[in-house]
């Protein structure tokens, strides 16, 4: 709209309401009294010195009011100019430069203003300049955000799958165990009830086979399977079929337990090899669908990693726990061996690659094995032949601190590939987080008030991600955080139990975990961190536990082995001699060597308790099943005996007397 | 004969609060007697004239009111208050001892001669 027809417009409602002041509205008139248009074209004035009044009052950039007082005063001015006979190009010639008038008169009705008004319009102004230069700062931010990319440069899957990649298939064990349980499922007949899958009922069938007198667990006697699982009664007959025509599946076991390497080949696709997915029951699954399911930046990343593998070696594992006992039972010492060092072979196996997790199911299936040991010995010492018992001690001797120690180095691959698809890449290992859909989807966001949706979209990213990647740790530092957690997990790991130290597993950047949780400003700074980072106090425990498991079936193995020269069980410990190696296991508690007791001709390896006092080897009252006390000395079929073995922690006040058996003869 | 731009800037608030002493006067008026009363020489333009009353209203030595005049139209009135009374008497006696001293040096010589304007 141009000057002249702003000039002789006529205003509506609502721009004659806008330009009415208070007092006239008060008095119910729409006057439209400061529309300075309105004003300038009521004046008469030529069209010269109304346009010129006009652009003054305009430049003035006054408030409406105050233009308003500016017009008339031009407007009376000029009037009586032509009043006088002065023409208006005299007028105008006479009045100067617009603009540094509008300036002098906007300045000179500033100082007019009260003291209030002038200073809060300075307030106001030098907010809005900070705004501004804000709002600046945040878009060149957000440029300079937007400009830095996602590179995804390493492909930690494939470094993950690269020794399976390596590998003769001959060297690979993971067919053979497949073949292995594949056949044992044809052996099953079948479930106890139609909800039951197969290998469950081949795990029931290694339950069945393994369970006795339940805790406690001294007073044991090793007698015939129980044949009952959870109040369900299996068939003997059934369990002895089973195992005898197993035996080829079982050597089968034993064979791939003594190749190099597990070999199961991972992908964030799933399942590729069409055996494998016929094994899992996955034959329908169709891979290509479910790539394009997936549109995130972590179709191919570590994170889609699936193990369905755990649970088969697991299973193995425990079906070669079963036969060992059995073969105890049928004094069938070599094939006992056998079964113990298959068990710790494909233990070895399932902790590559060297996730946490791999670790967990390794040591669970190497605690299997000794707590089979420990059984064995305990209840039928003389059903083991000299050279066997000799072999298992070679076996479990070899077991040395470097073969048991606690790995995470590939769990510290899965934190890098997470990092190159949620941060940045500067290139020189830095970089922000940014908040693209995948990271929201995948992991989640700092805090439960932020709603998820609002990331996902363009304009969200764009308005916080440079907002968030400030405030969040960078990607240095995020890589930093993560491998000093894994640095401090293997290095107390490495410990026995009375000397881990939990403070230091409990800190992120010297703040402690726990005061993130009530802490959004904390959350969002250590955002994904604090999201991601695994619990690994059990972690460090369990690695410390299984060395000290292995020390105790060598300290049992040694009593063993001196019963059999002095015909009696050792009165004391002092008489063990290690001629082969290895020495006496310690006491988790306080790091002495751990207690013994000979009584009424039955030996008994205890160690303190929480207490850490030491009742000789007076079993805590409160202890047993459904006592509700130390729950920890409950008996969970063979793997039970010395899974406390690990537990360093507890106070004297709160944790009840007496102390923990370890291991004890069932028999006089 | 133009004068410089910052000895008009002290001169004329003087200048204007000494016309105001006389009695009320409107903005033209104001032009038109600086012009005829100096001979041009401290000629205004609306430009400098109205911000210099603005800031004059602002510093509380004119006020000004807007109401009819006798032809009828309304015109803003300015008349000088007592600070503004007194602020010009200090004036004219800052303005004599320049003077002086300006005659002293040879600068200037006589005495200023516009009624209106001259040094009580």
């Amino acid at each position: 709209m141009s000057e002249n027809s702003k000039t002789n417009s006529r205003p509506n409602f609502f721009w004659r309401l806008r330009t009415t002041p208070l007092r006239d509205l008060a008095r119910g008139r729409l006057s439209g009294s400061l529309d300075v248009n309105a004003v300038i074209a009521a004046s008469g004035l030529p069209e010269e010195l109304a346009l010129l009044v006009q652009r003054v009052a305009r430049r003035t950039r006054l408030a409406r009011v105050e233009r308003v007082e500016v017009a008339h005063d031009l407007l009376d001015h000029f009037r009586d100019g032509l009043a006088e006979g002065v023409s208006a190009p005299t007028l105008i010639e006479a009045f100067g430069h617009e603009r540094i008038t509008a300036r002098l008169i906007r300045r000179s009705m500033w100082r007019k203003r009260s003291l209030f008004a002038r200073n809060t319009r300075q307030v106001v102004r030098a907010g809005f300049l900070c705004f501004g230069v804000l709002i600046v700062c945040y878009l060149l931010l957000a440029i300079k955000h937007r400009n830095r990319e996602i590179r995804i440069a390493v492909d930690y899957v494939a470094i993950l799958n690269a020794p399976t990649e390596a590998s003769e298939p001959e060297d690979r064990s993971w067919p053979e165990i497949r073949e292995a349980i594949t056949t044992m499922r044809g052996l099953v007949g079948s479930p106890l009830d139609e909800s039951m899958s197969v290998d469950q009922m081949l795990s029931k069938i290694a339950e069945a086979s393994m369970s006795e007198s339940s805790s406690p667990w001294i007073d044991a006697e090793l007698e015939p399977p129980a044949l009952s699982v959870n109040g369900e009664v299996l068939d003997a007959t059934v369990v002895d079929q089973f195992f005898v025509a197993a035996e080829p599946a079982l050597e089968r076991l034993r064979a791939a337990a003594n190749r190099p390497l597990l070999g199961f080949s991972l992908s964030p696709r799933g399942l590729e090899d069409l055996a494998d997915r016929r094994f899992f029951g996955e034959e329908s699954q169709n891979l290509e669908s479910v790539a394009r399911e997936d549109e995130g930046g972590f179709q191919d990343s570590i994170l889609m990693l699936e193990f369905p593998y755990f649970g088969s070696v697991r299973l193995a594992a425990r079906l070669l726990a079963a036969d060992a006992r059995r073969a105890v039972i049928e004094e069938d010492g070599p094939r006992m061996v056998a079964d113990i060092t298959a068990m710790l072979g494909l233990a070895e196996q399932t902790r590559t690659p060297s996730i946490m997790i791999a670790q967990l199911v390794g040591m669970s299936m190497e605690r299997l094995a000794f707590t089979v040991v420990l059984d064995s010995i305990a209840a039928f010492p003389g059903n083991i032949d000299d050279p066997s018992l000799v072999a298992l001690a070679d076996l479990i001797r070899g077991l040395d601190d470097q073969r048991l120690r606690l790995v995470v180095a590939d769990e510290r691959r899965f934190f890098l590939d997470i990092a190159q698809r949620v941060y940045t890449d500067d290139g020189q290992g830095g970089g922000s987080l940014s908040l693209g859909s995948p990271v929201v989807e995948m992991l989640g966001v700092p805090s439960e008030d932020l709603r998820p949706e609002f990331f996902d979209t363009g304009a969200g990213e764009f308005l916080l991600g440079p907002l968030v990647a400030e405030l969040t740790i960078g990607r240095a530092d995020a890589v930093r955080l993560w491998m000093n957690t894994m640095d401090a997990v293997e290095e107390q790991a490495s410990r026995p139990p009375w000397e881990i130290d939990l403070a230091t597993l409990g800190l992120i950047d010297e703040i402690p975990r726990e005061s993130m949780k009530d802490d959004l400003m904390l959350r969002i700074r250590y955002f994904p961190i604090t999201l991601i980072i695994p619990a690994t106090e059990g972690l460090v425990f369990a690695g410390a536990a299984v060395r000290m498991e292995r020390d105790l079936v060598l300290t049992v193995l040694e009593l063993e082995a001196t019963r059999r020269r002095n015909g009696v069980w050792p009165h004391s410990l002092d008489e063990l001699k290690f001629a082969a190696g290895g020495e006496l296991a310690r006491d988790p508690f306080d790091g002495s060597t751990v207690r013994y007791q000979y009584r009424d001709g039955r030996p008994l390896l205890y160690i303190l308790g929480p207490d850490r006092d030491d009742d000789e080897g007076r079993g805590m009252a409160s202890s047993g099943p459904g006592s509700g006390g130390w729950k920890d000395l409950q008996r969970d079929g063979l793997a039970g005996s010395s899974k406390h073995w690990g537990i360093g922690q507890g106070s004297v006040d709160s944790e009840p007397d007496g102390d923990i058996a370890v291991w004890a003869a069932g028999r006089k | 004969m133009r004068i410089e731009r910052e000895l008009m800037r002290g001169a004329g608030p003087v200048a204007v609060l000494s016309l105001l002493s006389r009695g009320e006067m409107y903005g033209y008026q104001l032009v038109e007697a600086l012009t005829e009363r100096t001979e041009g020489t401290l000629e205004m333009g609306q430009s400098t004239l109205y911000p210099l009353l603005y800031n004059l209203e602002a510093k509380g030595l004119v006020r000004s009111e807007r109401r009819v005049a006798e032809n009828g139209r309304t015109r803003k009135y300015y008349t000088l208050t007592g600070q503004g009374e007194t602020r010009l008497a200090s004036d004219r006696k800052q303005w004599q001892a320049v003077t002086d001293a300006m005659q002293s040096l040879g600068v200037v010589s006589g005495r200023l001669t516009a009624p209106c304007l001259a040094v009580a």
